[in-house]
């Protein structure tokens, strides 16, 4: 099927009910790796990721189809897996935060990307697992999934310039790691 | 292997919940009822807003504490200390529920906390503003005062003749070496003491039959004043609002 995410909603919408599958068969694998690194691996992420597609379905009236899908779906899978470390309650996690309170300067979004996204993908892998959720998110999103900075925003809810302090944050949280694990990273 | 097995068997799952009506997609209605709801709480909280911000501006011009941040650090101290705090209080709480509210929308999470809140505080006060402007709350007060306005009456009623111990709109009816002779609204003679230390922050040249506003402390018929300012072009408004009430009270 050659149609957009957004095409493919439009369907699911009508009633077509077999389209859905679709959907799934394209986020499954995208949302199955956020949940492993939102949730450091945990092993009821399958159960989770069911949830996820399940809410998605149930709710997909609610969505506007002249607007993006992914951002959509990750923001469904955003909240189940918020909600999933409230019950564990073993992370901290951030509701008001500085980050989103003040205005910052906008950071470059694309020069750095181009720079070092192959080689720091490479080693996401690796050090995301050590990182604190805010800055855990948004590096997957950018680096590892692809998306713009008003995506992540529109995914996580917090300001386009936060999006782009905590990635460059985040990413010197990880050179960190790296020193600390032995890893090489040059930015 | 095992890891598209898992896909399968999520993608398979979902769809058999879905084709045994285990999931069943909610309507398009329900969606655009949440939102009406949705904004219609927004709606409401905001017009909430400008009624309790317009109202506070009525209040501090009924009891004169509007105008006497012009006298400096006294001035200040006493506005700050006369305000109708609870009603503040009030406001905050709703700019906040304002905030929470908008702040599902991408063009208030988009932006930092600080501009969202900024731009709602901003537009209410500009709301309120010009409610204030609006005779609106000068009608509820006659309400109020002819007994019929039932749920708001007692607070307008209380808050509307409030009176600030240290603020006085006098008529002055002689100018004499220490300062005036003035007037109050209950008709009572005092006088006024001024020194050096009055501070005068707009016009200067008084003359019998002014309305003017006094902030001071009076003591035995006299009041030492800090500050003083002709009360001309806000005292018509001001005392046609108390007097109201006070229909015994003689007239200027």
């Amino acid at each position: 099927m050659n149609k957009t995410d957004e095409e493919i909603a439009l369907l699911v919408q009508k009633g077509d009910k077999e389209a859905f599958g679709v959907l799934i068969e394209r986020y499954e694998k995208k949302i199955i790796r956020y949940g492993r690194k939102f949730l450091n691996n945990s092993a009821d992420i399958e159960d989770l990721v069911q949830e996820v597609f399940i809410k998605t379905y149930i709710n997909i009236n609610g969505f506007n189809t002249s607007k993006r899908f992914s951002p959509w779906i990750y923001r469904i899978a955003h909240n189940e897996f918020v909600n999933a470390l409230k019950k564990k309650k073993s992370e901290r996690l951030h509701f008001i935060d500085g980050d989103t309170v003040f205005p910052h300067i906008a950071s470059k979004e694309r020069a750095d990307k181009e720079t070092d996204e192959r080689e720091l993908r490479e080693l996401l892998d690796k050090g995301l697992d050590h990182l604190d959720n805010k800055y855990r998110e948004p590096l997957l999103f950018f680096y590892m999934e692809g998306m713009s900075y008003k995506d992540i925003a529109d995914i996580l809810q917090i300001p386009v310039s936060t999006v782009g302090v905590r990635v460059n944050r985040g990413k010197t949280a990880l050179q960190k790691i790296y020193k600390k694990l032995n890893l090489s990273y040059e930015q | 292997m095992n890891n598209e097995n898992h896909e399968k068997s999520i993608k398979n799952l979902v769809l058999n919940k879905i084709k045994e009506n285990k999931a069943v997609m909610k309507p398009r209605w329900y969606f655009v009822l949440k939102a009406v709801l949705f904004v219609s709480g927004i709606v409401i909280l905001s017009i909430a807003l400008f009624y309790v911000i317009s109202f506070i501006l009525f209040i501090l011009r009924q009891n004169g504490l509007y105008f006497i941040t012009p006298f400096g650090f006294r001035g200040i101290t006493i506005f700050l200390i006369s305000l109708p705090w609870i009603l503040v209080l009030v406001s905050i709480a709703f700019l906040i529920t304002l905030e929470i509210l908008i702040r599902k929308y991408s063009f208030s999470y988009r932006q930092p906390i600080l501009f969202s809140l900024l731009f709602v505080f901003v537009t209410v006060a500009i709301g309120g503003f010009i409610v204030g402007e609006t005779d609106f709350h000068k009608g509820m007060f006659k309400s109020a005062n002819d007994h019929g306005l039932p749920i708001m009456g007692g607070m307008y009623r209380s808050y509307g003749l409030e009176e600030i111990k240290n603020i006085c709109f006098c008529r002055i009816d002689e100018i004499i070496d220490t300062g005036f002779m003035v007037f109050d609204e209950g008709n009572n003679k005092i006088d006024v003491l001024v020194d050096e230390n009055t501070r005068f922050p707009f016009e200067m040249k008084f003359k019998v039959g002014d309305s003017v506003l006094i902030l001071g402390d009076l003591n035995d018929g006299v009041i030492k004043a800090i500050g003083m300012r002709l009360s001309n072009e806000f005292a018509p408004r001001f005392h046609m609002g108390r007097r109201l009430l006070a229909s015994t009270t003689p007239a200027f």
